[in-house]
């Protein structure tokens, strides 16, 4: 079946367009797919689109909100020395009798800054115990409210797992992964719609339609690498959460085994009442790694770790390592390093989609190139599924042919 | 036509993915803590969106 060609330039073909490739093109099962595929896999994800695109564009800026709001305390510079992390702990469980630490969080842009995680009795995971900052120079605690519960916080669950948890997580990644396929298939089939048209041009005074699907064509090329860094960093981060089961499910339960504790009855046995202070643990994870920085320690007996050790992440020195985590195994009793494992691949992954989804680490300059960028994906994704909405009408009161989408 | 503009035409999924190429590997760039690699990472990734409103302006009617 021979479909009319999509050559929009309303001029007669002249002998050296090409455009008999063009139209054999447009004939051929590949376009046809390809438009189909780009259309149906748009107009699907779009809606969802619209909304990750402005709620990313807010939390770009998340930082500086923060701040702005008074959600994050401000940073004093003073010279005095940072507290060790057991005196931190300990005041931290005075205020927060009867709870337990699960975590303690290092923040290594703020060191004076120190996140405990406390928890009730029972509760073993990161994601429900309560964030406590304090002061790592005076022990202060500093108040400021659950980042989960702050306006950001809200945006930022929405846009990560649309208040779902696991489930919307793998949502957003289907719907990365449609926004994915719209963008490749858009590739294969705009080149017909731009025959004959200089890069950067708009043709004006021809009806609104042809003159909107030269905008979505010429943006929709301009932000191409963008769009699919985001979508494709956007699908492993919705399977960060799967991954990390599957880390506890595996490398995890590997570690444990193999670290098994000896059977319970000496004067260090009750694990779940660490013997060694944290700043010993800390200081043996890090000289097990030279200059890798600690950036979590999940205390003995949670999700994360085996009931005997600390499972201590470290951040590395510079560069691509910056982003990735080892994993020191330090032994809550004697502070020995058990083992440091890397992180699986799938993990190593997940780390790396993280500054590229988010586009926080250039600084100002980089924050307004992303919001740029995202505004101008949410102008095509909105004008594509007018160009949609409004192709029947088209078709009636113009001779043009087909709309792309 | 020429130029960029010849490009664009005679070969749109090249020219698209090249584009993309100059924004992904820019970025990537950038993730480097040498000032440099941020300073050359951001012109790449940022020169398609400014070939193109460049090109755009050039292309506009008085």
């Amino acid at each position: 079946m021979l479909r009319r060609s999509p050559d929009v330039s309303g001029k007669p073909a002249t002998g050296g367009d090409r455009r008999p490739s063009a139209t054999r093109f447009t004939a051929s099962r590949t376009f046809r797919i390809g438009l189909w595929l780009h259309r149906w896999s748009g107009l699907v994800a779009a809606p969802f689109f619209l909304v990750l695109c402005l709620t990313g564009t807010v939390l770009i800026f998340h930082e500086e909100i923060d701040e702005w709001a008074g959600w994050e305390p401000a940073v004093e510079t003073t010279d005095a020395p940072l507290l060790p992390l057991a005196t931190l702990t300990a005041g931290a469980l005075a205020r927060e009798p009867g709870k337990h630490i699960v975590a303690v969080a290092l923040d290594e842009d703020h060191p004076e800054h120190v996140t405990v995680n406390l928890a009730a009795p029972g509760i073993r995971t990161i994601a429900v115990a309560a964030p406590v900052l304090l002061d790592a120079r005076s022990g202060a605690y500093l108040p400021r409210p659950d980042p989960r519960t702050t306006p950001l916080g809200i945006l930022l669950r929405l846009h990560a797992n649309w208040f779902l948890g696991l489930p919307g997580q793998l949502a957003g990644g289907v719907v990365a992964l449609l926004v994915t396929i719209c963008l490749i298939s858009g590739v294969v089939v705009y080149g017909p719609y731009v025959r004959g048209l200089a890069f950067g041009a708009i043709r004006r005074g021809r009806g609104e339609a042809l003159r909107q699907r030269d905008l979505h064509n010429l943006i929709g090329v301009a932000t191409l690498g963008w769009t699919l860094l985001v979508s494709v960093t956007g699908i492993a981060l919705a399977l960060g959460g799967v991954g990390i089961l599957a880390w506890q499910a595996t490398e995890l339960q590997r570690l444990v085994r193999s670290h098994a504790p000896a059977p319970a009855g000496g004067a260090n046995g009750d694990t779940r009442a660490p013997s060694v202070s944290l700043d010993a643990v800390r200081a043996a994870a890090e000289a097990a790694r030279p200059g890798w920085r600690t950036t979590l320690m999940i205390f003995p007996d949670t999700a994360l770790s085996t009931d005997r050790h600390y499972t201590v992440l470290l951040a590395g020195p510079s560069g691509l390592q910056k982003r990735l985590f080892e994993v020191a195994l330090v032994d809550a009793r004697d502070a020995r390093v058990a083992e440091v494992a890397r992180l699986p691949w799938y993990l190593t992954v997940v780390r790396l989609s993280q500054p590229l989804h988010f586009g926080d680490y250039g600084s100002w300059p980089l924050k307004i190139l992303w919001c740029a960028l995202s505004w101008a994906a949410l102008f095509i994704t909105g004008n594509g599924a007018w160009l949609w909405w409004t192709r029947g009408r088209s078709r009636r009161t113009s001779p043009m042919p087909a709309d792309p989408v | 036509m020429k130029g960029v503009s010849a490009m664009w035409q005679r070969h749109p999924a090249q020219f698209a993915l090249g584009l993309s190429a100059l924004t992904i590997a820019g970025l990537l760039m950038m993730l480097s803590d040498a000032a440099l690699c941020k300073s050359v990472g951001f012109v790449l990734s940022a020169l398609p969106s400014l070939m193109t409103a460049y090109n755009y302006r050039k292309h506009r009617r008085p």
